[in-house]
């Protein structure tokens, strides 16, 4: 376990920083979630008003969206984009460090195959996902039920909670599969970026698009709050792709770590 | 002038994928305007004015009059937008620093050139990259306006959101390109700027959400030229002055820093 150990302890500080900024997000947001539930008051009757349809396709669940739980899976998106970005990068930085570093020859002479050497890098990466997600939940936990008004829908919570592990996961695997498959990996964050980012903003996109093969295609959709908050399940499709997409991303990296031909310098 | 077209070489592959994505959202966004329209927009403008602030703001579209089909393109701007801004700092931070990351900052900085002049040169090249990315937006959305609303082209919006986009891109690109001019460590200079953008982009979304937040705008590039306001055919005089006097100081501080400092080799 010497590279897990090793690659574990590289990522601590990084992993610290996340969770710091997590915090602010969380607390910062939910702070205000007061102020809304005031102006919410305001705004129930007009929503009751409104055609069950309408609301439907705009995505209000009235019972669900005006709690705090409602509000947090507002800023849900954005923890999930952050925590995406975190998961693509340790998988990139962690698997990729070698190649990138010009140091392949030093880790590949070790008495280890290179199974052994993938899977203890994955595994340092899918610990500190981990650690992020505990912690994550935990402070969003706490500050749900620090400004809730109403009793905390605790399945509706679980699958929230769940839903950013499994996008951090797979977005772990999509970092250590291009990180085995691109021979010249440069730049962690410029990849990071522009994978998470434009997988993002076809999210963001899918509000004018409305394309529902689109949603396959587009992670961010795969654990839709809504139908959440309608159906207290996955659906079920989506949650497919997502296996789809994770396992086939570990499984092809291992594939081809396992006999790629690697450049010493 | 190698050094300049080396670098818009090394660039040439990562510029074809980005254009291809910026074709794609251009061409699906306002090819999506029909259906939109038709649906009954000032219906739905009419509910989205009635929904809280909090709610909007999950769909980026705070502060987006979608009722026309100006304010409709504004969307695809603000989009847009958030993809010009990972561009830029993805350009901006690597440039200078994939010299020392790549270990051939030894084999540039012998050549007969003063790094003030590699400096120039590479900035300008940057720039380049990002009045490609502006350019083709443009072209793009031009046409693609052209087929779709011919009786109202909306030049003129076009015209200010693209500049708009220009100046945040040049911005970021300014602010990324003096960090690693600035820090030694590329993947230190890296970080921060995604670190900054991932800080300017958050509480872009906390002033979506909450009220009186205006005193943040100067810390969020993506508020400096609001879609009402370029609709107005006005380009905010503060926030303008505000970019040119901070993109000249960053690029100032870049060119005393880096010829003085140690190069990571």
């Amino acid at each position: 376990m010497t590279v897990f150990r090793f690659e574990f302890k590289q990522s601590i500080r990084s992993t610290l920083t996340w969770c710091f900024g997590l915090t602010l997000i969380v607390l910062i947001f939910m702070f205000f979630y007061p102020v809304y539930a005031n102006d919410i008051e305001i705004m129930k009757p007009l929503f009751e008003q409104l055609p069950e349809v309408l609301l439907r396709s705009l995505g209000v669940n009235i019972e669900t969206l005006f709690t705090a739980l409602g509000f947090y899976t507002f800023i849900l998106l954005y923890i999930q984009l952050i925590t995406s970005i975190q998961a693509i990068m340790l998988g990139l930085g962690i698997v990729g460090k070698e190649v990138r570093l010009k140091m392949s020859d030093f880790i590949l002479t070790k008495p280890m195959t290179r199974a052994n050497i993938l899977i203890q890098k994955s595994l340092a990466v899918f610990a500190h996902i981990g650690i992020t997600w505990v912690y994550l939940t935990i402070i969003s936990f706490g500050m749900l039920m620090v400004v809730k008004t109403e009793a905390l829908n605790w399945t509706a919570f679980a699958l929230f909670s769940v839903s950013t592990l499994l996008l951090q996961f797979m977005f772990a695997g999509l970092g250590i599969v291009i990180a085995v498959l691109i021979r010249k990996l440069k730049s962690v964050v410029g990849v990071a970026m522009s994978v998470v980012f434009s997988l993002f903003v076809m999210n963001l996109m899918q509000a004018i698009l409305e394309e529902e093969w689109l949603r396959y295609l587009s992670p961010f959709q795969w654990f839709d709050k809504t139908y959440i908050f309608y159906n207290m399940s996955y659906e079920w499709p989506m949650l497919a792709m997502w296996a789809l997409v994770t396992i086939g991303s570990l499984v092809g990296a291992y594939v081809v770590f396992t006999r790629k031909d690697i450049h010493a310098v | 002038m190698n050094l300049y077209l080396q670098e818009i070489k090394s660039y040439l592959k990562t510029m074809l994928f980005w254009i291809l994505g910026i074709i794609f959202m251009v061409a699906a966004g306002i090819g999506k305007y029909e259906a939109f329209s038709s649906g009954g927009t000032q219906d739905i403008s009419a509910i989205l004015k009635s929904l809280p602030k909090a709610f909007i703001a999950i769909f980026g579209l705070a502060g987006i009059p979608i009722d026309s089909f100006g304010g409709f393109y504004g969307m695809i701007y603000a989009y847009i937008t958030i993809m010009g801004a990972v561009f830029a700092i993805m350009i901006g931070s690597g440039i200078l620093a994939k010299e020392e990351r790549d270990k051939t900052a030894e084999f540039l900085m012998v050549k007969p050139i003063s790094r003030m002049k590699i400096l120039l040169i590479k900035l300008l090249a940057a720039s380049t990259l990002v009045l490609v990315f502006v350019a083709v937006t443009w072209g793009t959305s031009s046409a693609i306006i052209n087929t779709v609303s011919p009786q109202d082209p909306i030049t003129q919006e076009v015209a200010f959101m693209m500049i708009a986009l220009f100046i945040i891109m040049m911005f970021y690109l300014t602010i990324s390109f003096f960090m690693a001019a600035f820090l030694k460590d590329a993947k230190k200079s890296s970080q921060l700027s995604l670190t900054v953008m991932l800080t300017s982009y958050m509480l872009g979304v906390l002033m979506g959400i909450v009220d009186n937040t205006d005193f943040l705008r100067v810390l969020v590039p993506f508020q400096y030229f609001r879609v009402t306001e370029l609709l107005d055919l006005s380009l905010n005089p503060f926030f303008l002055g505000f970019t040119v006097v901070v993109s000249v100081i960053a690029i100032a501080a870049s060119a005393y820093y880096y010829p003085k400092r140690d190069l990571m080799i």
